[in-house]
């Protein structure tokens, strides 16, 4: 066992590993029943069960509007994954492709894009949430368009700067004596070879998007109430902290269980290499 | 030299489109500063009057020309708003942000740098699983609540720090310490867990490379000078990443200035949007780009003198 | 090892950073017995008086500047910058004398012309108008502002209007102060110190003050980033008088606070764009009225606290207040079912509407999803949709490009202000209401001299709103507002105003 004893497989089962897919089984199960079923109607009001403590009847509690805690977990995670999955899709296609290119072949393309891309940046994610609605109306799939373009250019950054160092590598001069084309080069070669740092900037990206939700459905953009979402769900029980905590605690668990669990799972990738 | 002209020039090009971007944005969305600062009672012609005083009626090329030939001289006018002069506004709110953002600096980089390495140098499996699974839910909270709890546990029940009583540095520095040390670690957490994550696997994947193997099967075992190459490789990924990390707090978070009442960069910028305070908005944007452009050339060079293979950037 | 150390004495400093503070905090918001912490929710949108359209700052600067009259709590309008007031009994001139030696807070004397220029700023007659300045529409039946003798003036009607005075509370400030914006002038009870943008609001004791001096020597309005934000510094005893208590916060409510619980003096309605293919038919906006259960509204968004109101007034106009029509449409689904039935609409074929709501403000938000599920109940869809402040400003209330939305209208002491937006004229008719016979009562009633004819006409008025359901009318919130057990004389007043020269301290 030297330094790089950690390096070693071993066919034995990974705890972290095998937590992170129950975490991740648990949410989805979760998500996926709520929508088919929940216990109560999920935007049901109550009355006279505003901020309930939970109970056999209503295992989290209801919030301040009465309405069951657990079925709008329910529902409300399904809404989130959605969202949080979409954007990082959007945001690491985008940001693969426009990483690789800018990496690889640099010159002035690299440098126009590269520009673009902080220029992009810097704008207020307020001013570009308030441009899309204005110009494609507010609503899930309007939150999911707009928060993907602004998740491009970190994956981008992610993705440049590794191709950057493995472009420089021998197999990478190996490939192209062999003839090998420069796609092929690119997302066959490279690409899986800086899956490390892509992996966490996923697993990064997921956790970023599931809370920016929660930030953009504030700003008038993305899931509108009383429809929940577990984002929205959070920022709704801010105020009730003290004594409701588990309309915050609720939605703020399925949250760290998902977000936890996708990065628990992400965190394994490099070993199926050989 | 030469280096140094065209950075220089990238920068100004980049400047020049997120103005531009800023202008164009402010045309789609409703409403404008005339209409937001009279408010529900004004009538048309009021309304019309004051953007005629404010040159709003003039075409985008035009003011945006005038904005530029402003802003060369240093100029960015007067804060439709508050009246004082944009920079003058904006001096106040980057004590806050600035320092919030020194302070998260410090403790992301101070615990995140020896944590990645003691993870990736853990040697048992259980220790480097703890220390993964540890990072991951630092990761997992969410920082609006994080900075709830910590003002709910710290400022009302344990009484360490009096929530909302910011302590300017230059009045009270011990007290400034005390107090912003909880926004700071609120901020630090998770980006901790995300630099020890990116440090760790960064580190996985260098000592998994071609230049490691070799050596390793020459025997070089634990060789201190392997170990650096390894370490200075494997900072590549981290220091871009902690560039953004830094771009993205100097730019002023909403959120956690929301939550302990800090009056910084974030918050001047929901304001200003929300009252089509284009001046502000505009200064607040050229300082972001500045700010991400500028690490990033930092941390680029930063990543050559680690990695000299990078020649180009 | 080496990192390692580092990294421990690092953690250990920290550590022992917060420990060894810890026990000197917990100090009180303000420094002495004679200053008060007041914690607001809005920044400031101006200094000069005349340019500051928010409700929250006059709120303030009702501490700072005076009118030639000023509201009292009894909901009066009492002189103060005047020593007295005469209105003609034609209805077509004011004359104010003015209160003698009256001082602004930079030691000069208040003087007839600056007066004159004051309220001639106010009602856009100067001959060089600022364009900032915000003119008060019901200043503009003013036809001259006159300055009779050194301590005399008369203002002067185009048209007969007896309800004037309710505008008159417009600040006087000095002719010749250009500094307005930066360091406020006036002659209220307190005067300007200090200001710092998204910080707070500092003014004291003005010792020169004509009238009863306030006890208080020092009042800081702290700008809080949010309603949580604030409540967490009231929790950790930083602010001592916080007036925009949610209903769950006042529950809350730490023992060294009271609770003081007056009216919002606010029209809070789910408006109807009038013009809008489905709720231009009546029975569809008075089915949308039968179909809320206001008793459940207020249980819910308010804790039960708010008042229930039936037409665009609220109960503090006192006689001018039709209290009757609190009922006129009591929850009754079927009738509201029936009704749509006759309008057409039906399962198949069911009533939806988009309510744009300003996403500033939590109250509203919360207001709209009890009556989006409310409305649900009958098969109505109506869905959400959040809106910034100033979107909501150029689309709905100038653009009046909505369906419906939720907000809440303030008004100045007269009942006209409340009620002229439904002029079929007026430029504030965001709902878009028009019927003659209201134009017609709403003239006859500005122009009235008699009080007992005026109090009449604006009863059958606002019966005549009720009856069209020109909009659902939901209440006058409660406001709730902690103040800290070491004052007493929290004054509540019918318009919207911080009094903080009042306050005594306790027993």
């Amino acid at each position: 066992m030297g330094a790089f004893g950690w390096m070693r497989k071993n066919g034995k089962l990974n705890i972290n590993r095998s937590i992170g897919f129950v975490l991740v089984l648990f949410a989805v199960l979760v998500s996926f029943i709520g929508c088919f079923f929940t216990p109560y109607d999920p935007n049901a009001m109550n009355a006279e069960l505003k901020n309930a403590a939970p109970s056999f009847l209503h295992w989290f509690g209801t919030d301040n509007f009465g309405r069951d805690v657990f079925s709008r977990v329910m529902k409300g995670a399904g809404t989130t994954f959605l969202v949080g999955l979409s954007v990082v899709a959007i945001g690491a296609v985008g940001g693969c492709l426009l990483g690789a290119f800018t990496g690889y072949f640099g010159g002035k393309a690299d440098l126009i894009l590269m520009r673009i891309n902080d220029a992009v940046a810097a704008i207020p994610s307020i001013l570009l949430a308030l441009v899309f609605v204005s110009v494609f109306g507010s609503g899930t799939w309007q939150l999911i368009a707009a928060l993907g373009i602004l998740f491009i250019p970190s994956f981008a950054r992610v993705v440049r700067s590794g191709f950057l160092v493995q472009k420089e590598l021998d197999y990478v001069k190996n490939a192209r004596l062999m003839g090998a084309g420069h796609l092929r080069i690119m997302f066959v070669y490279i690409l899986p070879n800086i899956r490390g740092s892509l992996l966490s900037a996923l697993a990064i990206g997921f956790n970023n998007a599931v809370l920016s939700e929660a930030a953009m459905s504030y700003l008038s953009l993305g899931v509108q109430p009383p429809d929940a979402s577990l984002g929205r769900m959070l920022s709704e029980a801010q105020p009730y902290i003290f004594r409701a905590q588990w309309s915050a605690v609720a939605p703020g668990m399925m949250i760290l269980i998902s977000v936890l669990g996708v990065g628990l799972l992400s965190l394994e990738g490099g070993e199926k290499h050989g | 030299m030469r280096y140094w002209v065209r950075k220089t020039l990238a920068l100004f090009i980049t400047l020049l489109a997120a103005a531009l971007l800023t202008f164009l944005a402010f045309e789609v969305i409703p409403s404008d500063a005339a209409m937001a600062k009279l408010g529900m009672d004004a009538t048309e012609e009021e309304i019309e009057a004051l953007r005629e005083a404010m040159g709003l009626n003039r075409s985008l090329p035009v003011r945006y020309g005038d904005f530029l030939i402003s802003a060369l001289r240093g100029d960015f006018g007067n804060s439709i708003q508050y009246g004082i002069p944009v920079a003058e506004l904006l001096h106040e709110r980057f004590e806050v942000t600035v320092s919030l953002a020194l302070l998260s600096f410090v403790l992301i980089t101070g615990i995140s740098i020896p944590l990645g390495i003691l993870a990736a140098r853990a040697k048992t499996k259980t220790g480097e699983g703890a220390a993964a699974f540890l990072t991951q839910l630092m990761m997992a909270v969410p920082p609006f609540f994080l900075g709830m709890l910590m003002t709910l546990f710290f400022g009302v029940i344990l009484r360490w720090f009096t929530p909302g009583a910011y302590v300017s540095a230059n009045e009270n520095f011990l007290g400034f310490l005390r107090f912003m040390i909880f926004p700071a670690m609120a901020v630090a957490i998770p980006k901790i867990g995300m630099s020890v994550r990116f440090l760790q696997s960064s580190l996985k994947e260098q000592t998994q490379a071609d230049y490691v193997r070799t050596a390793k099967s020459k025997g070089c075992k634990r060789g201190r000078v392997l170990w650096k190459h390894v370490l200075r490789n494997a900072l590549v990924p981290v220091v871009t990443f902690l560039a953004m990390v830094m771009a993205e707090i100097l730019a002023g978070s909403i959120v956690i200035e929301q939550v302990f009442n800090l009056s910084g960069i974030g918050r001047l910028l929901a304001v200003s949007i929300s009252g089509r305070d284009y001046p502000v908005v505009r200064a607040i944007v050229l300082y972001t780009t500045a700010i991400v452009v500028i690490l990033n050339y930092g941390a680029d060079l930063i990543c050559r003198y680690l990695d000299p293979r990078i020649r180009e950037l | 090892m080496k990192k390692k150390a580092v990294f421990l004495t690092l953690l250990f400093s920290l550590t022992a950073l917060c420990a060894c503070n810890g026990g000197s905090s917990g100090k009180k918001g303000s420094e002495d017995d004679f200053s008060a912490v007041v914690g607001i929710t809005q920044d400031l949108d101006s200094l000069d008086p005349h340019k500051a359209v928010a409700a929250g700052t006059d709120e303030v600067l009702f501490n700072v500047f005076e009118g030639l009259v000023k509201p009292s709590a009894d909901g009066t309008l009492v002189p103060a910058v005047a020593k007295d007031y005469t209105i003609a009994p034609d209805g077509m001139s004011y004359t104010f004398p003015l209160r003698e030696n009256v001082k602004f807070h930079n030691g000069k004397v208040v003087t007839a012309d600056d007066v004159v220029y004051s309220i001639k700023r106010c009602a856009g007659l100067l001959d060089d108008p600022d364009p900032e300045v915000v003119v008060e529409s019901a200043l503009s039946v003013i036809s001259a502002v006159e300055k009779v003798g050194e301590d005399t003036v008369v203002i002067r009607l185009s048209e007969p209007n007896t309800e004037l005075l309710g505008f008159l509370t417009c600040f006087i400030i000095p002719e010749d102060y250009t500094e307005q914006e930066s360091a406020p002038v006036g002659t209220g009870p307190f005067q300007f110190v200090s200001y710092t943008p998204l910080t707070s609001f500092v003014v004291e004791r003005f010792e020169d003050y004509y009238g009863e001096k306030p006890y208080l020597e020092k009042v800081t309005f702290k700008i809080c980033a949010s309603n949580d934000a604030a409540f967490m510094e009231l929790l950790a005893g930083s602010i001592d008088i916080f007036p925009y208590l949610t209903d769950e916060q006042a529950s809350q409510l730490p023992d060294d606070y009271d609770l003081e619980v007056g009216a919002s003096n606010l029209v809070q309605a789910m408006f109807l764009n009038n013009k809008f293919e489905p709720f231009t038919d009546i029975r569809v906006r008075q089915a949308l009225c039968y179909a809320v259960d206001k008793e459940e509204l207020l249980n819910i968004v308010s804790g039960g606290r708010g008042h229930i109101i039936g037409s665009n007034m609220f109960p503090n106009f006192g006689v001018y207040y039709d209290e009757t029509l609190e009922n006129y449409y009591s929850y009754q689904p079927e009738k509201a079912k029936e009704l749509l039935a006759d309008a057409g609409y039906n399962e198949n074929n069911p009533l939806s509407f988009v309510l744009k709501v300003p996403s500033n403000y939590d109250f509203h938000v919360a207001t709209a999803q009890v009556l989006v599920e409310q409305y649900r109940k009958l098969g109505v869809n109506a869905e959400i949709q959040l809106i910034e402040w100033s979107a909501w400003l150029s689309d709905v209330y100038k653009g009046r490009d909505y369906e419906a939305t939720i907000v809440g209208l303030d008004s100045a002491l007269a009942p006209s202000d409340v009620l002229k937006r439904y002029m079929s004229t007026a430029k504030n008719n965001f709902v878009n209401y028009e019927n003659p016979q209201f134009d017609e009562l709403f003239t006859k009633a500005l122009a009235s001299i008699k009080e007992s004819e005026k109090v009449t006409l604006y009863k059958e008025i606002q019966q005549l709103l009720t009856r069209d359901a020109a909009s659902v009318y939901l209440q006058d919130g409660a406001k709730l507002v902690a103040v800290n057990k070491r004052f007493t004389n929290y004054l509540f007043y019918p318009v919207y105003v911080q009094d903080m020269a009042a306050l005594r301290p306790a027993e």
